[in-house]
């Protein structure tokens, strides 16, 4: 009975997030590397909250308290990442734009050699080619020039050896850093930080959910707490994705009210899970259904946003 | 391949052209990826004036999606030519390794060697080599595709390692106990774990795991000479033996462990033919011709067997184990007589496979990458502990890990040499179980309990 339990949880929290990971995500290897580096920051900034809110025991139980703490942490690494990733991606063009431009001077090329001399041009192109690969070998012994080595000349290789080394890496970290679309990359770590979220706040219970009996909520007595739990980790998760698109956007093209909506919904929406609390205003209804509005507004008003910012374009 | 580089040529010819980057315009939709240079045509659902991305060209497909990504820029700064060169470079260095390059570009990886004893009680003093080492068998030319297609097909198998051990550790961990006996036999008894902190089990707990990196270095040296005076059959001899006694002690100790837990049923005869099947199929697969995911399988069986059996090991224990091996793995490799690197050096001169238990993704393609089986091991091994602490500890482990290893990698494509897998996701792992364990685990159920949601 309890493994139904489980499942059913199990798949009521983490179905669209999941879904949106493997079907968009996973096709793109770079975005699965996001999605990783999201979750560590998140991880980081939740880690860092419980530390404040062990090493401060009088206030444990003042929920307002920790709650705005841990959701500034949660922002400011967010900010930081975006910070990491603006600092990675910054001047780099995307794949897309590096095979287009790839694209265009292979055809301006193509159509500047049927406009040239064919046979001269070629020739001087297979020169200044061969130069070029002579330059860029460490120990291309292709040209009859270099057989006879004198001590000089090795003094010369030595350095071009060395510069050249430099030159790879470098290069190598240039080719490291074509970058995957924004918005796409936004989502990512937002799934990422989503994720995190949910494996780590509502996995935790859920396995023990599997063991004999069952707990309920103390709002809600005669509700599940983990059917509860799971509606409500949904509703974040989903959060965390359009929190992160929000911000980075807002971040990146300096529209700061979007980043204000994101910081407002956010401690919205977590002070709103207090009504969970077995207070007075005690309403377990209350609070999954004002989370539910507020998700289904803010995912509304991230399209929209992005409509209007062009980042997506609406096609019919 | 003289076209491209004549094109690529005429890259730095054109080095005032810098209209090339305004004029690209790309649906940069994951479904569909097709590319279009045709300008700009505002369809789009809003009319106003488009704000920060002059390099926004959308188009007017007609087809069944309705929202389109658009691929945007930061602003409409000009990507300047650096960009472009070394793309060429990358381009033209790409066959052009000779064989006296110093740098080494072909690198292969390392072995792990594992091979249990018999006794049960001594199971633990395993004779583990874990060599961690990756290579890398690609050319010059990586763009961040291939890098992260490589990253990727590596986090898979680790990944799935790690779950299978956690599962199976917590099916096992609740309906049975998980004691060792080790500790017992090396240290006269109560020694080497707990929970307490007391100077007993600190140093019982070294001593154990002094003798676990003993065993290591010796066998890791026997390896290494016989590898040097060409014993290979012995040494093949030696791998398939103990290769074939691991999966099948371990595979029957664990079976039987399983089917006790199910509470179900089975007779001996159909028991031995299952194990014996199944351990020769692993042999064959791991050492001769299978088809590369029954490798990859076996392999991972055989990472996710050895974690099970090493978490009996007692908690301090483990931990001591890590910490040594991880520090022994980075002497070992990156020290120039360290037995690991004088193995790869042989390897490479004499250009052949290093005959070990080595996990290669992709065969022969271009994102080949090694990884030795110890690391799947020990990663597992820490994985398993968290996870017989509590769960939040074993998601924020796995993280670590997981960006352990991506930092790993990006230190191997940055510098390209074989480095230790272990160290970097050994050490964050541990920080990161001991403050998940410390401080999360009651914050989560503090929070759990009056259902606030952070």
């Amino acid at each position: 009975m309890t493994q139904v339990l489980f499942y059913g949880c199990l798949f009521i929290t983490f179905s669209p997030i999941l879904a949106f990971f493997f079907m968009v995500i996973a096709k793109n290897s770079q975005l699965v590397i996001l999605t990783i580096g999201g979750s560590f920051f998140w991880l980081v900034s939740i880690l860092i909250s419980a530390i404040w809110w062990y090493i401060i025991p009088p206030m444990r139980e003042q929920w307002w308290f920790i709650i705005s703490f841990s959701v500034l942490f949660q922002e400011i690494f967010r900010y930081i990442f975006y910070r990491l990733y603006s600092y990675g991606f910054n001047d780099r063009p995307s794949l897309n734009q590096i095979k287009e431009t790839r694209h265009q001077m292979a055809l301006d090329s193509m159509r500047k050699r049927k406009q040239q001399n064919g046979g001269s041009s070629s020739n001087e192109i297979e020169s200044i080619n061969n130069e070029i690969n002579n330059n860029n070998n460490n120990n291309n012994n292709d040209d009859d020039e270099n057989k006879e080595i004198t001590e000089e000349e090795k003094e010369k290789i030595k350095i071009e050896k060395q510069k050249q080394r430099e030159i790879e890496i470098s290069a190598r970290l240039e080719t490291l850093s074509a970058r995957p679309n924004h918005t796409l990359s936004s989502a990512a770590i937002g799934v990422g930080s989503g994720v995190a979220y949910g494996f780590i706040m509502f996995g935790s219970i859920l396995w023990e959910s599997t063991g004999p009996g069952t707990l309920f909520s103390p709002a809600c007595p005669t509700v599940n707490l983990f059917m509860l739990s799971s509606i409500i980790t949904l509703f974040m998760t989903l959060l965390h994705v359009v929190y992160n698109v929000l911000a980075f956007q807002g971040y990146r093209s300096k529209k700061y009210h979007l980043v204000a909506f994101v910081i407002i919904t956010h401690f919205v929406t977590t002070y709103l899970t207090l009504l969970n609390l077995p207070t007075k205003t005690t309403s377990c209804f209350g609070s999954v259904f004002t989370v539910g509005v507020i998700t289904l507004f803010s995912v509304g008003f991230c399209i929209f946003s992005l409509l209007k910012s062009d980042s997506i374009t609406k096609i019919h | 391949m003289s076209g491209s580089e004549s094109n690529n040529n005429l890259f730095e010819q054109n080095e005032e052209d810098n209209d090339y980057f305004n004029r690209v315009s790309t649906n940069s939709s994951p479904i569909r990826n097709s590319v279009n240079a045709s300008p700009k045509q505002s369809s789009s659902y809003s009319s106003s004036p488009k704000s920060n991305n002059n390099n926004n060209n959308n188009n007017n497909n007609n087809n069944n999606i309705i929202l389109d990504l658009n691929d945007d820029t930061f602003d409409d700064k000009e990507h300047d030519d650096s960009i472009g060169k070394n793309s060429n470079k990358n381009k033209r260095n790409k066959r052009n390794n000779s064989i006296d390059n110093e740098e080494a570009d072909e690198n292969t990886s390392l072995i792990s060697d594992s091979e249990p004893l018999l006794n049960k009680e001594e199971k633990d003093v395993e004779q583990i080599e874990i060599e961690n080492l990756d290579g890398e068998d690609y050319d010059d030319e990586v763009s961040l595709q291939d890098f992260s297609s490589m990253i990727v097909s590596i986090i898979i198998p680790v990944s799935l390692t790690m779950m299978a051990v956690v599962y199976f550790v917590k099916y096992l961990n609740d309906q049975t106990t998980y004691a060792s006996t080790l500790s017992y036999s090396l240290t006269g008894g109560g020694g080497g774990g707990g929970d307490s902190i007391t100077g007993n089990s600190f140093v019982d707990s070294l001593i154990v795991a002094g003798t676990v990196l003993g065993m290591i270095i010796v066998t890791t040296v026997a390896f290494v000479l016989l590898y040097k005076y060409r014993c290979l059959k012995i040494l093949y001899g030696w791998l398939f033996l103990s290769v074939g006694m691991m999966l099948g002690s371990f595979g029957t100790t664990f079976f039987q462990a399983m089917l006790s837990a199910s509470n179900l049923p089975l007779d001996y005869i159909t028991f031995a033919f299952l194990v014996f099947n199944f351990t020769v199929c692993g042999i064959i697969g791991v050492f001769w011709y299978a088809h590369q995911y029954v490798n990859q399988l076996y392999l991972v069986i055989i990472s996710v067997l050895m974690a099970i059996s090493l978490t009996r090991l007692p908690q301090w224990t483990i931990f001591t184990l890590l910490v040594i091996v991880a520090i022994y793995d980075l002497f070992a490799v990156l020290c120039p007589r360290g037995p690991l690197k004088v193995l790869v050096e042989l390897s490479q001169e004499r250009n052949e496979n290093i005959p070990a238990l080595v996990y290669e993704t992709g065969k022969g393609s271009d994102s080949n990458l090694k990884l030795g089986l110890g690391d799947f091991i020990f990663y597992s091994l820490l994985i398993s502990r968290a996870a017989l602490v509590h769960m939040s500890c074993v998601f924020s482990t796995f993280v670590a890990i997981l960006t352990g290893l991506f930092l790993t990698l990006l230190c191997l494509a940055i510098f390209k040499k074989a480095l230790p897998a272990l160290p970097i996701s050994i050490f964050l792992g541990i920080l990161f179980y001991y403050i998940s364990d410390n401080f999360l685990t009651p914050f989560i159920e503090a929070l759990t309990l009056s259902q606030i949601f952070v």
